[in-house]
């Protein structure tokens, strides 16, 4: 039944302004990475459809601007997510910190189902800088992922194209699982119904 | 300085025909004047005379503020970039046509020099004595040259001969002895605001720009730097150049338009201009409404980004800044929501036709929305001041407010920003 509906999975990026959120989605989704994007105002989205072993499914991809203040907007952009993504610039150990209080900041507004289970993956970005100037240790992230449920980690450079394509891999299969345990429900609720109904009309045959 | 000849008058009448033309009813003023009160009661000292001859040869001077220029036949862009156009390096494959328009933007008529004149020297005069006219040639663009002098007189930034007091540059300076808070987020943004313009990737054009965005975050503290100021204060800086004139510009936008509330941390304000535009949408572009209804379109996905940076975004940079002529002398909210029903409703057709929402946010968020135009600022523009103003007027827009004030509170978030505005 599902096979033949087109699955949507709705990605939300968040993150500190300037970490490389809208980067990481034109590497991926156009394969291309420029100094020139304009700041995000508000919100943006880049659609890539992906087949996931055998099964085609369109990644809406939501771009959002990094700024404190427009998480007043944030109801509107988050509601009906799969899958969360939060991205921190390896150089910033600021904006490493605040992945949590974006996570915090996500689960409130989003008014998610299952709290506990949804599906957060964290990508640290600008792997391609000098080492000296990487100021968050891999293993510093790694714990931290570790402490909110092992979180998915990855380190990526959208510049240089890497580890972009298996990050997204992730984000994708685990937005997927969150959107048919999603479906599971309401297909439950509909078959309710649908008895219900079929009761009251008797049967057709 | 008077008009001298015949032909001259000839022509002043069938510009004021058009004028009327344009203008069905004298209620086509009234954003204009209401707008215009508004700077008037703040104009301080008389302004200082610019001579004719002085505007005949500032029209027929080059610079890289033709960048904005088309030709007005076949809407081809006449430069390649504003380093060409300060150079006057035209394109290589221009039209018969894009030379003419190239000849005509250099040798104003008669006519033209006078109403600029005019303008120039009697500002408050000009506007109230001749409104319709003033709109006309608003609509038909301000003359590139004369553009900063002109936004300067709208913004109050500086007088006819384009100098700013000394109370602001002692501000100004000042203000920059400091450094913002949000420096490190203003710097980031300064390096992609319109980069494909060769301007804004100069270094002197950077630190000025960076200075202008820290002045303004230290100026109003409280409400700091929001991100979207930065694509206001592009335009300004782009035919201002000085950035005394451009920040003393910004802080005359924010005082006479009240925007703060839109910027502020809560962004009280936007959350009323939402509501506000819904009602307009609902009632000019019903069909389309319906669709989005229908399809549970949210229209704050887009007008978030609309609003906040004044469609610069995904604006081509000829319409932002003949939408700056209009702007900055009919008040910002009000064209800001005219220039959202028009793209709106000039979309309709297309955008009936889709029923995916995420293809409809897709169209609406990118550069696709003004395809429906065709690289014509002129056809945008006319759309844009041919819809029925009083249905953007101060007036009809604070009716809506009381409506927004008294609707049941339904979220949380509403609530705030209620809370915030009414108290």
């Amino acid at each position: 039944m599902s096979s033949r509906k087109k699955t949507l999975l709705k990605v939300i990026i968040l993150g500190d302004s300037g970490v490389g959120k809208t980067s990481l989605m034109q590497q991926f989704v156009n394969g291309k990475f420029s100094q020139q994007y304009k700041a995000t105002i508000g919100a943006d989205f880049l659609m890539k459809e992906l087949v996931l072993d055998d099964k085609t499914v369109t990644m809406q991809l939501w771009d959002t601007a990094g700024q404190e203040r427009f998480q007043s907007l944030g109801v509107a952009f988050y509601r009906g997510a799969d899958c969360c993504v939060l991205v921190y610039d390896v150089t910033n150990p600021k904006s490493f910190e605040n992945v949590s209080l974006w996570r915090d900041e996500f689960l409130v507004q989003a008014n998610v189902k299952n709290p506990e289970n949804f599906p957060f993956v964290v990508i640290g970005n600008k792997i391609d800088v000098d080492e000296s100037k990487k100021l968050v240790s891999l293993k510093k992230a790694q714990q931290f992922c570790a402490n909110l449920g092992n979180l998915p980690l990855f380190q990526t450079s959208a510049k240089e194209a890497v580890n972009i394509d298996q990050a997204f891999d992730v984000i994708a299969r685990n937005a997927l699982q969150q959107e048919e345990n999603d479906e599971f429900q309401d297909e439950f609720n509909d078959a309710i119904n649908i008895n219900l109904e079929s009761e009251n009309q008797g049967c057709a045959c | 300085m008077g008009l001298s000849s015949l032909p001259e008058l000839l022509q002043l009448e069938k510009s004021l025909e058009e004028a009327h033309g344009l203008v069905s009813s004298t209620e086509q003023t009234s954003l204009l004047l209401s707008h215009f009160e508004l700077i008037s009661s703040q104009v301080s000292s008389p302004s200082c005379e610019v001579s004719a001859d002085e505007i005949e040869k500032l029209l027929q001077s080059d610079g890289d503020f033709n960048l904005a220029q088309c030709c007005n036949k076949c809407h081809q862009k006449l430069f390649y970039n504003d380093e060409c156009a300060s150079k006057g390096e035209l394109q290589a494959d221009l039209q018969p046509c894009c030379y003419e328009s190239v000849e005509r933007y250099k040798h104003a008529v008669s006519l033209d020099v006078s109403f600029w004149w005019f303008l120039l020297n009697s500002f408050p005069c000009c506007v109230m004595t001749l409104p319709n006219y003033t709109r006309l040639m608003l609509t038909h663009g301000i003359p590139p040259a004369l553009r900063s002098r002109i936004w300067g007189l709208f913004t109050l930034a500086g007088n006819a001969q384009g100098t700013t007091d000394n109370y602001m540059e002692n501000l100004y300076h000042s203000l920059n002895k400091d450094v913002s808070p949000d420096i490190s987020i203003i710097v980031k943004d300064v390096n992609r605001t319109f980069p494909e313009i060769s301007m804004f990737a100069e270094y002197s054009t950077k630190t000025k720009f960076e200075n202008i965005l820290n002045a303004y975050s230290i100026f109003d503290s409280e409400m700091g730097y929001c991100q979207g100021l930065q694509f206001i204060v592009a335009p300004l800086l782009f035919h201002f150049k000085d950035d005394l004139k451009t920040f003393n510009a910004l802080v005359k936008i924010f005082e006479l338009n009240k925007l703060r509330p839109i910027y502020d941390h809560e962004m009280s304000g936007l959350h009323l201009w939402f509501f506000q535009f819904d009602k307009i949408f609902e009632t000019e572009v019903p069909e389309l409404y319906a669709h989005f209804k229908e399809l549970n379109i949210d229209i704050q996905m887009f007008l978030a980004q609309w609003f906040l940076s004044f469609f610069s975004i995904t604006i081509p940079f000829s319409f932002l800044i003949r939408m700056f002529d209009v702007l900055l002398l009919e008040g910002v909210k009000s064209t800001l929501f005219r220039v959202g029903i028009t793209v709106l409703s000039k979309n309709t057709d297309l955008l009936k036709t889709i029923q995916d929402s995420e293809l409809i946010y897709q169209h609406l968020l990118s550069e696709n929305c003004w395809g429906i135009f065709q690289q014509d600022v002129d056809l945008f523009i006319d759309s844009v001041m041919s819809l029925p103003v009083n249905h953007y007027s101060s007036e009809h827009l604070s009716t809506l407010e009381d409506v927004f004030s008294k609707k049941g509170i339904e979220d949380p978030i509403l609530e705030r920003v209620k809370m915030r505005l009414y108290g």
